[in-house]
């Protein structure tokens, strides 16, 4: 399996949201601030519910949170 | 630092000090002889069971003395977030390693007692601290990663 890259828009659209910290995202979608931290930082891949439920409180498709690359 | 980092804490300060307790008693059994004799089998019973209610009552004593000297060195209210999905991975690749590290200690100990050197009430004693050991080890593991990312 080719190993791959998982990247985020979720703190630029943070800041296009009216500047929503960290922890009001992460009340809204139901996880701790140091979850949020983690996703940021692209240190932990959130599972599809919950990465459905960020890019549902952008009101934006998922694909504009999330992108994924192929590393050769 | 998160209210599942503070309960990883509390929980490996309080492993510690069980651990601590448990190796003393059992050291002072081995030494009194009492392992090969009669009582062997009541006094190794007797032991893990004090154990189990000092664990509780460490464990209740730890998490007070931890909430107020973190609320008074960091003024943080103490909060009590449910865990989320990111936790109980971290929790499910600390408790994997841990019982790795536990599966090896307990073949190094059968491996140990086929040689018949070794008492098995000793045996006993020594999977119980095993245990515990594999407890410590998971809470590390769990702070590492917390610490690290995941």
């Amino acid at each position: 399996m080719k190993k791959g890259q998982i990247s985020n828009t979720v703190r630029r659209l943070r800041f296009d949201n009216g500047e929503m910290t960290q922890q009001q995202l992460a009340t809204s979608v139901g996880v701790s601030r140091q979850t949020i931290v983690a996703i940021e930082k692209c240190k932990y891949s959130p599972s599809l519910e919950l990465a459905f439920l960020i890019a549902h409180t952008f009101s934006v498709p998922l694909q504009d949170v999330f992108s994924y690359s192929i590393n050769e | 630092m998160s209210s599942q980092e503070k309960r990883v804490a509390v929980s490996l300060i309080s492993s510690l000090i069980v651990l601590a307790l448990y190796i003393y008693y059992g050291a002072g059994l081995h030494a009194s002889g009492a392992l090969s004799g009669p009582d062997a089998n009541y006094l190794v019973g007797k032991s893990a069971f004090i154990m189990i209610g000092i664990g509780i009552v460490v464990s209740i004593i730890t998490h007070i003395i931890f909430t107020i000297v973190h609320t008074v060195a960091t003024g943080e209210q103490h909060s009590n977030e449910a865990a989320d999905e990111r936790d109980k991975l971290i929790e499910l690749k600390a408790m994997q390693i841990a019982f790795i590290a536990f599966s090896f200690g307990f073949m190094a100990l059968l491996g140990v007692m086929t040689f018949g050197t070794i008492s098995p009430y000793l045996v006993i004693l020594l999977t119980i601290a095993c245990l515990y050991s594999a407890s410590i080890l998971a809470d590390c593991i769990k702070l590492a990663l917390y610490r690290r990312g995941f």
